[in-house]
């Protein structure tokens, strides 16, 4: 007849537990990748987050963690690893992604991807994160 | 309507880290209770008198009932069996599942000191000391007002801030300047800012200078600030105007007066003539697209006032549509291809360039210094 | 029955019938309801109507936590995007109009509904079909709200929706802000008519020797709720019109460009909108009040002085409300009246606060569930408090208005002072209404869970204010540093929402096992406890007369010395009929009875009129022609409503 109290209460304590850990967790939000170099790669991908943050790619590519705007007017970046060409017109390999970011006009003429006056070491760290991205 | 969008979320890295540095420097006191000029600090000290009076009140009204239960229980345990009423109350309660502390054995009842005196306790606790310390707090409060109510003697500059959906244009009106987002002071010096709007209701609060004041269409209201020490300080919209309410930002950056007086000087100044091929021909984007109905570059064009920020030295400032976004190259492409995905309902459309075009607008307007 | 005078006291008093007996049958068709699905709608019982409002009020207190929760949800971090700007701003919009509108009043005004003629010793409100009505449009105002909220037209410019942003179609384009109006407008009018029934009921249908001096303490609360009702709601009438009229029929009350003034919306909206918080707060003491003086076990000390102390507050607090806007640009002589005037109200509330601590402290109390959200009162409200005599000191108002920390202030009174004895309310009557009582380890937990995420969610929001954290923004920048505290305040209002949930567990697992509650669970003071849980219909089998202020506890008898107004009543009691819907009329000061008042029955009238004035209020957010025809409709439902056929007049 009467209720289980301890049974219930458990179950409240439990519910409670299991939502804060959920909010929690929901929010922990994108950490800094490994830092591990992906495939060859030479860079820094932590440096190259914040790299990709501080010059504001993210207001016209969607990139897991430089979420910056819309991300609606170049191509979101977060599967690059699986592309196969890159800007169109060529093969994607870090170094020719380091080449369209640092001349993109030279690459691909008539793109609207603009010169953004990145220096080498800094487009290698940011392709660096870039191929940390997708396929986890 | 779409439940879900992409939300300007930029500026998580603003390089204006100043912001996060004057916490720092604050001892971790938040911006309001870290005041950098004589009217935030003013408010800031009302603050804590206000605060040392609040906590012995609140200690003091739960204390007492506190005692008040504490004592009462153990007057009722302790009371003599033959107050019938309170024996019957206790069963009964006790039946539907109360902690209650019946009466035990026979002993010598014991009445709590405030029966009889209950009235002069209400009217003598409740009333008169309330009253005594509001007196106070009302004389401090008329004395804060005449503070404010003084304008100060050496007023040094003047400058109408007018807030617009979504954005704020600074004006310093005796050296022909017209800027947006971004307030300049000189360090040291009382400024005078006189406060409109242009549509709705909008206010001006910059937490370490001043408390807010609204910006009232067809009204002015006048503040006067004053920071005491060079930086980049945070200033918002705290009235709900409408969609981009949340990124209606702006910053107030004080300088030492030779600085400043140079900034003006320099901001007087026309746009500077494009120096390579691409620039000019970005020049010309700009004035024969629709940019150029809205956005004024003196020197260049003369659009309808008013309408939107003045771009004359746009590379100058820190940041992008309101301190939505870091003023660097990157942004301020994304920000003229795609406004409405990066601040969604402001008041910027966008505006469709052929790349070319686009390369030699981002060109022009990156080197308006 | 117009011949004979009965002992001198009024014409409508005849011989008593010979054979007098009271007749529960009688009473049961006399008060009953309408058969079948016509009875639904037609029903005007207060106790039916009451628990409507009080059942409806808390739905909309779920949809408002809801809603509360998302907003909290999408401030959890940083630049988080679970919900567009758009969406956010409908959402703190409806959560403002929800808890104010549509929960807090009208939940209270179910309270008062539900208990004023137990309390009173009447068989039922003084106009049960004007009870009706106002629920009828309460509903309709809120389906309206909800439809268009679902179809992604919720209002969109905050609950007090200042102009020019709310008036004018240039900045707030979509339906939401007509919406608005029409929502509003519909459930003032509710509100208005409940508040007119409540004044009429206490003051006219008390029981035969219940004077003014002998009601208790949550009958003034109501009756100053009512009072304030009556004062306060037309003016955000007046203005919501003329935000409607500007919207739709091109005036300019609010343009300043016309020559309008945006200011004046101010005025007259905080002209309602302080008295708004009293009239939340003040039936929520009185239910402090009642459950007080049942688990302190001895009457409530200084009674009149805290009779006093409510209609002070009530009347001070129509004299504060530029505090709600400081921060236009007032001349210091202004903000210096208003501001004295903002400190002085916190005195009646110093009052009430040391009476219930002095009642306590004399009496012998019981710490049980609704004593538990009591102290859970006292504590939050006295913080509530405080940070709202900091708010009247107008320099630093000038420094948090606006901010998250007057969002904290805010809700530190409202569910402090008003959240918290609802729950105290609800589990002190839930036996009374039901026959069941709630399970008292469950509202124990609900208690302690709601205390702490409470607390956890609202205290950290005083520092966002001053970190510079404006109300109302849908997100916010990571460098501001804002992130951590808001997380902390997200998790307590996950927390906050498993006590509410637990409530609601409480309630069903209680009706279906909860343990018989008898008559009188608590022997608590007042003459609802005289009568079987749940009330019969017709609620009292014989009209009580009243000689005491807690006449369970000290009935009284009659006074030799003195023909006493209940003894007279005693005397009259086999007048009042059984064969149609009557009760005692008495004086207002003296409950001196005066007359037998016919109450009007069942009728499907009063739903009509509320679907015609819902059918303008509605259409005029698409053409203002609706309304003069929805005004025709509502008086031709009128003549039906006042049409004299029943048996009660052709006597």
């Amino acid at each position: 007849m009467s209720l289980d109290r301890n049974g219930f209460l458990i179950a409240v304590i439990v519910f409670l537990a299991a939502a804060g850990l959920a909010v929690g967790f929901y929010f922990v939000g994108t950490g800094d990748p490994d830092p591990a170099p992906f495939r060859n790669v030479p860079g820094d991908p932590v440096a190259g987050r914040i790299a990709l943050e501080r010059i504001g790619c993210g207001s016209c590519h969607a990139i897991d963690g430089v979420r910056v705007g819309g991300g609606r007017v170049g191509p979101a970046l977060n599967d690059l690893r699986q592309q196969r060409y890159i800007a169109g017109r060529l093969p994607n390999t870090p170094d020719n992604v380091v080449r369209f970011i640092l001349d993109p006009q030279g690459v691909s003429p008539g793109s609207a991807m603009p010169d953004l006056r990145v220096v080498d070491a800094e487009a290698r760290n940011m392709v660096a994160y870039l191929y940390t991205l997708g396929g986890r | 309507m779409p439940v879900l969008s992409h939300v300007p979320n930029a500026r998580r890295w603003v390089p204006v880290t100043v912001v996060v540095a004057a916490l720092l420097a604050g001892c971790e006191m938040p911006l309001a209770l870290a005041p950098r000029g004589p009217a935030a600090a003013e408010i800031a000290s009302i603050w804590w008198i206000l605060f040392w009076i609040a906590v012995p009140v609140s200690v003091i009204v739960f204390s007492l009932l506190g005692i008040a239960i504490v004592r009462a229980r153990a007057i009722a345990r302790e009371q003599d069996e033959h107050d019938e009423h309170d024996v019957r109350v206790a069963e009964r309660l006790r039946e539907t599942g109360a902690d209650v502390g019946l009466p035990e054995a026979s002993r010598p009842a014991r009445v709590s000191w405030l029966e009889g005196r209950t009235t002069g306790f209400v009217i003598i606790g409740g009333g008169v000391i309330p009253t005594l310390i509001l007196i106070f707090t009302t004389v401090m409060t008329l004395q804060g007002l005449a503070v404010f109510d003084t304008a100060p003697e050496d007023v040094a500059y003047s400058v109408t801030a007018r807030g617009h959906m979504f954005w704020w244009q600074f004006e310093y009106p005796d050296h022909g300047v017209v800027t947006a987002n971004e307030m300049h002071v000189p360090v040291g010096r009382s400024v005078r800012v006189e406060l409109e709007s242009a549509d709705v209701i909008h206010s001006f609060w910059v937490p370490q200078l001043h408390g807010k004041i609204e910006m009232i269409p067809g009204k002015t209201n006048v503040i006067h600030i004053q920071a005491d020490e060079a930086g980049t300080y945070f200033g918002k919209c705290a009235e709900f105007c409408g969609q981009q309410h949340a990124n209606m930002e702006f910053l107030v950056i004080a300088q030492e007066e030779a600085e400043f007086e140079s900034w003006l000087e320099a901001q007087a100044a026309d746009a500077p003539e494009p120096t390579d091929e691409l620039a000019q021909r970005g020049r010309d984007v700009f004035v024969d697209s629709q940019c150029a109905l809205c956005h004024t570059i003196r020197g260049v064009n003369q659009a309808a006032p008013g309408v939107a920020p003045d771009l004359t030295h746009l590379a100058t400032r820190r940041t992008l549509a309101a301190r939505t976004l870091p003023n660097v190259r990157g942004n301020l492409g994304g920000w003229i291809l795609d406004p409405q995905g990066i601040k969604p309902g402001s008041r910027m459309p966008a505006v469709n360039l052929s790349s070319d075009e686009f390369l030699a607008l981002l060109e022009y307007l990156d080197g308006l210094r | 029955m117009a011949e004979s005078r009965y002992d001198g006291y009024g014409p409508q008093f005849s011989p008593p019938p010979e054979d007098y007996r009271p007749d529960p049958d009688l009473l049961t068709r006399t008060w009953g309801p309408l058969p079948g699905i016509r009875g639904f709608f037609a029903v005007v019982n207060y106790q039916v109507v009451g628990m409507r409002f009080i059942v409806t009020g808390f739905i909309f207190l779920l949809l408002g936590g809801i809603q509360a929760l998302v907003m909290r949800t999408q401030l959890a971090q940083p630049n988080l995007d679970l919900v567009s700007s758009e969406l956010y701003q409908q959402l703190f919009t409806m959560h403002g109009v929800t808890m104010m509108f549509f929960f807090a009043v009208p939940i209270f005004e179910g309270l008062a509904m539900y208990l004023l003629p137990l309390m009173i010793g009447s068989r039922d409100m003084a106009m049960p079909r004007l009870g009706a009505f106002g629920y009828w449009i309460y509903l309709i105002a809120g389906i309206t709200l909800y439809t268009g909220f679902f179809l992604g037209l919720g209002p969109d410019a905050g609950w007090f929706a200042h102009a020019p942003l709310s008036s004018d179609r240039n900045f707030t384009p979509a339906m939401g802000m007509d919406l608005w109006v029409s929502a509003i407008g519909m459930l003032e009018i509710s509100a208005l008519v409940a508040a007119i029934e409540i004044v009429v009921t206490i003051f006219k249908l008390k029981a035969p020797g219940m004077s003014m001096a002998r009601i208790p303490i949550f009958v003034w609360a109501m009756l100053v709720m009512a009072m304030m009702i009556i004062f306060a709601m037309p003016a955000v009438l007046l203005v919501t019109v003329a935000v409607g009229l500007d919207r739709m029929a091109g005036t300019h009350f609010f343009n300043a460009a016309m020559g309008g003034d945006p200011t004046l919306y101010q005025h007259v909206f905080w002209f309602f909108g302080h008295p708004e918080v009293y009239i939340i707060f003040t039936p929520a003491l009185g239910v402090v009040s009642a459950v007080l003086v049942t688990f302190a076990r001895r009457p409530m000390v200084a009674y009149s002085i805290v009779a006093l102390s409510f209609i002070a507050m009530g009347i001070l607090s129509f004299g504060v409300w530029v505090h709600h806007f400081f921060a236009v640009g007032i001349p210091p002589i202004g903000l210096s009246f208003f501001a004295v005037a903002s400190m002085m109200v916190s005195i009646p509330s110093g009052i009430q606060m040391f009476a219930f601590i002095g009642t306590v402290w004399t009496g012998r109390p019981i710490v049980n569930t609704p004593f538990l959200f009591l102290i859970g009162f006292v504590v939050i409200f006295v913080l509530g408090g405080v940070t709202g005599v900091m708010l009247a000191a107008v320099p630093f108002n000038w420094q948090v208005h606006d901010s998250y920390f007057v969002v904290a202030h805010l809700h530190y009174v409202l569910i402090g002072g008003a959240l918290f004895p609802l729950f105290a309310g609800l589990y002190y009557w839930f036996p009374k209404w039901t026959g069941k009582l709630l399970d008292e380890t469950l509202g124990k937990w609900q208690f302690a869970i709601m205390f702490v995420g409470f607390n956890v969610t609202f205290f950290i929001q005083h520092i966002l204010g001053f970190q510079g954290m404006a109300r109302r923004v849908y997100t916010y920048d990571a460098d501001l540093g804002w992130g951590t505290f808001n997380m902390v305040s997200t998790v307590g209002s996950f927390v906050l929402a498993a006590g509410i949930l637990v409530f609601v567990f409480n309630v069903f697992w209680s009706l279906w096992r909860g343990r018989d509650a008898g008559q009188d669970p608590w022997l608590a003071p007042t003459l609802e406890w005289s009568v079987p849980s749940p009330p019969p219909q017709y609620t009292f089998l014989e009209p009580p007369v009243v000689r005491s202020l807690y006449p369970l506890w000290d009935p009284g008898a009659p006074d030799p010395e003195f023909d006493t107004a209940a003894d007279r009543g005693e005397r009259m009691r086999p007048q009042i009929r059984q064969d149609v819907r009557e009760t005692f009329g008495t004086s207002i000061m003296d409950g001196e009875p005066e007359s037998r008042v016919n109450l009007r029955d069942n009728s499907l009238w009063p739903f009509f009129a509320a679907l015609a004035v819902g059918f303008a209020f509605v259409g005029s957010m698409f053409s203002l022609w609706f309304f003069p025809i929805g005004a025709l409709l509502f008086y031709g439902t009128m003549i039906g409503w006042h049409w004299p056929f029943s048996k009660e007049i052709a006597t």
